[in-house]
């Protein structure tokens, strides 16, 4: 949809949980007139919820409505990640989005984050010379974020599927909740994994691990389902004392491997929590789990102490 | 005197409350349904009262520690799986398996040389808990004190087939109006519970004897058979089964050195809660006020911590 010229571009992007300020620093460095998305709120999900196919995961319904949120505060460029091949769903969801809103009636337009980069870039008017400059900057506030010192006793790594895990207001803030009650944990995958995988630095990493989780699944795997095997592993080898598994409660690529995760925390005999979210989902039952999971592990590295 | 300890589980569908002295006897119990926390309260710490008992520690676990905890002051609030397992493990060393049904939540407890190794808990959907019973026995019209000598007498119970408890009642309901003897039904629906909780909670875990049964549904014996059936082994029905989880707060209780416990007739001071919604930030949180007498006492239902 054409935009008349004369108008101001302001853009904006979905929530990525704690990357949210370094994207929109990133993109005001290239002097993108860029709008910090709302936070996501009890409307922004029943916003979503509302306009969203029935059957549809919560990242899709969390981004739709974060998108209705923006544009009601005047934003008329929306920025979309949207890899290629290889991915589940995610691929279609600019597509459905774009529908949606056109048929809702705003004035927008979705630019979507794909190869080759250099077109993206351009598309948004970013300001070529500082690109140096802002890549230095984001990669130095990842590393910043990503290395934060935690002072519990727990360790838990986190997997699943990738916006749950990043993005806090999909998993009902369980990252605060564990350090809460005195519990580390490790997302499996971060910003920083996405950008060395497609700089192809990631071939050398947990390489022992995915030539195992190739044993357990001999087929290719649709969105970051190979990705949880793998990580499964590499918690259950690099002695973590437990695995949570967040996922949305319709989610085909991780309800696919699901049961592997279970046998394969079986195998090395390591606690694991299954979490489901939709917008439907009580606080209070996935506060109850967490704690109890907590508990337990807290029972199991006491010993027979706490008996 | 001696020292004596109280534990409380405050379920979905009953309220049950324990006295034991130090040398983990029993000396009362209540067991009631659940009406409303503060009169249930009320009328659970006068029976206890009547023991004339000095008390060193009370524990608190079920959906409602919080609120209680803050009530009556509470020394230990855990989840009900720490309860259960505490309780059990202590009465049953040997015990590999916990399997608990109870009114909205059921769930399956795996211990390895007697400590626990993992739990597994319904999660999404409330097929495979006693609420499907109690609801079919109140559509039946017949009380849930007699829905096991009903279902035992059955001689061909019926195939409830569907995972869903609400489709597996209406289902129910349309074989009785097809003329299917009560007892084949009430059996064919106990027999769905198990199958479902089995598939539901117990998917993956690995269940080994001894198993201990417990929660509310142990004590239909119709429940007890079916789950025998299905496992093809016997289980244990702990003497006090649905007392297990106050049982194992109060022994949390006792390593309390000393008590907050607020004394027997601190519900005859008016108690009640307010409801407001917090405008602080977007997030708009239903916050609980918690009043004792004039006095606040405590705030529930915060997600940032602030009240």
């Amino acid at each position: 949809m054409a935009l008349p010229t004369q108008m101001e571009k302001i853009y904006t992007f979905p929530h990525v949980g704690r990357y949210t300020p370094i994207i929109a620093n990133f993109f005001r460095d290239l002097d993108v007139n860029i709008f910090d998305p709302p936070r996501i709120t009890k409307r922004t999900v029943e916003l979503g919820a509302k306009y969203s196919p029935e059957m549809i995961c919560l990242p899709y319904k969390l981004v739709l409505g974060t998108f209705i949120e923006a544009i009601e505060k005047g934003v008329n460029n929306l920025i979309l990640a949207s890899a290629g091949n290889g991915t589940c769903r995610f691929e279609n969801f600019y597509v459905l989005m774009q529908q949606q809103l056109e048929e809702m009636g705003y004035d927008f337009n979705l630019i979507t984050i794909r190869w080759p980069y250099l077109r993206f870039l351009k598309e948004i008017n970013a300001n070529k010379k500082r690109i140096p400059f802002a890549v230095k900057n984001i990669i130095k506030n990842i590393v910043r974020v990503e290395n934060e010192e935690q002072h519990g006793h727990i360790n838990i790594g986190v997997i699943g599927e990738v916006y749950t895990m990043m993005e806090d207001a999909a998993n009902m803030y369980v990252r605060e909740k564990l350090k809460r009650i005195g519990a580390n944990t490790d997302v499996s995958l971060k910003l920083s994994t996405f950008l060395k995988n497609k700089f192809k630095l990631l071939f050398f990493l947990k390489r022992e691990e995915r030539r195992e989780a190739k044993k357990w699944m001999p087929e290719k795997l649709a969105g970051h389902g190979f990705e949880s095997l793998y990580n499964t592993i590499w918690y259950c080898k690099n002695n973590y004392d437990g695995i949570l598994f967040v996922k949305p409660f319709i989610c085909a690529p991780e309800n696919t491997v699901e049961a592997i995760i279970q046998r394969i925390c079986k195998k090395y005999k390591k606690p694991l929590l299954i979490l489901n979210f939709d917008e439907n989902i009580s606080e209070q039952n996935i506060n109850t789990r967490l704690e109890a999971f907590i508990e337990c592990i807290k029972i199991k590295k006491g010993g027979s102490d706490e008996k | 005197m001696k020292n004596n300890f109280i534990g409380i589980d405050f379920g979905n569908g009953t309220f049950k409350m324990v006295l034991m002295d130090e040398n983990r006897e029993l000396i009362k119990s209540v067991y009631a349904p659940n009406r409303n926390i503060i009169d249930s309260l009320k009328e659970g710490l006068k029976k206890i009262k009547k023991a004339n008992a000095r008390i060193s520690g009370c524990g608190i676990t079920g959906v409602a520690r919080n609120l209680i905890s803050m009530l009556i002051g509470a020394d230990v609030k855990k989840t009900e799986v720490s309860a259960h397992y505490k309780g059990a493990s202590y009465y049953y060393p040997n015990a590999r398996t916990i399997l608990e049904i109870g009114y909205q939540d059921s769930k399956i407890l795996t211990l390895d040389d007697g400590i626990i190794n993992n739990f597994s808990m319904n999660t999404v959907c409330s097929a495979g808990t006693g609420q499907f019973l109690v609801n079919l026995a109140e559509r039946m019209d017949i009380s849930i004190e007699d829905f096991a000598d009903y279902a035992l007498k059955s001689q061909n119970p019926i195939n409830i087939s569907g995972k869903c408890a609400v489709f597996a009642a209406s289902s129910c309901l349309s074989k009785l109006s097809e003329g299917v003897a009560k007892e084949d039904i009430l059996m064919g629906a106990v027999r769905s519970l198990v199958r479902n909780y089995l598939a539901i909670v117990g998917k993956n875990v690995e269940l080994k004897p001894d198993f201990i049964f417990q929660g509310g549904v142990s004590q239909n014996k119709a429940a007890v058979k079916a789950l025998e059936e299905e496992l093809g082994h016997k289980t244990i029905v702990p003497r006090y089964a649905p007392l297990m989880g106050a049982i194992g707060m109060a022994f949390y209780a006792m390593d309390v050195k000393k008590t907050r416990f607020k004394g027997f007739d601190v519900m005859d001071i008016e108690s009640s809660t307010e409801t407001f919604e917090c405008d602080k930030c977007e997030n708009g949180c239903t916050i609980t006020k918690v009043l004792q007498g004039n006095k606040v006492i405590g705030h529930l239902g915060s997600k940032c911590g602030r009240w």
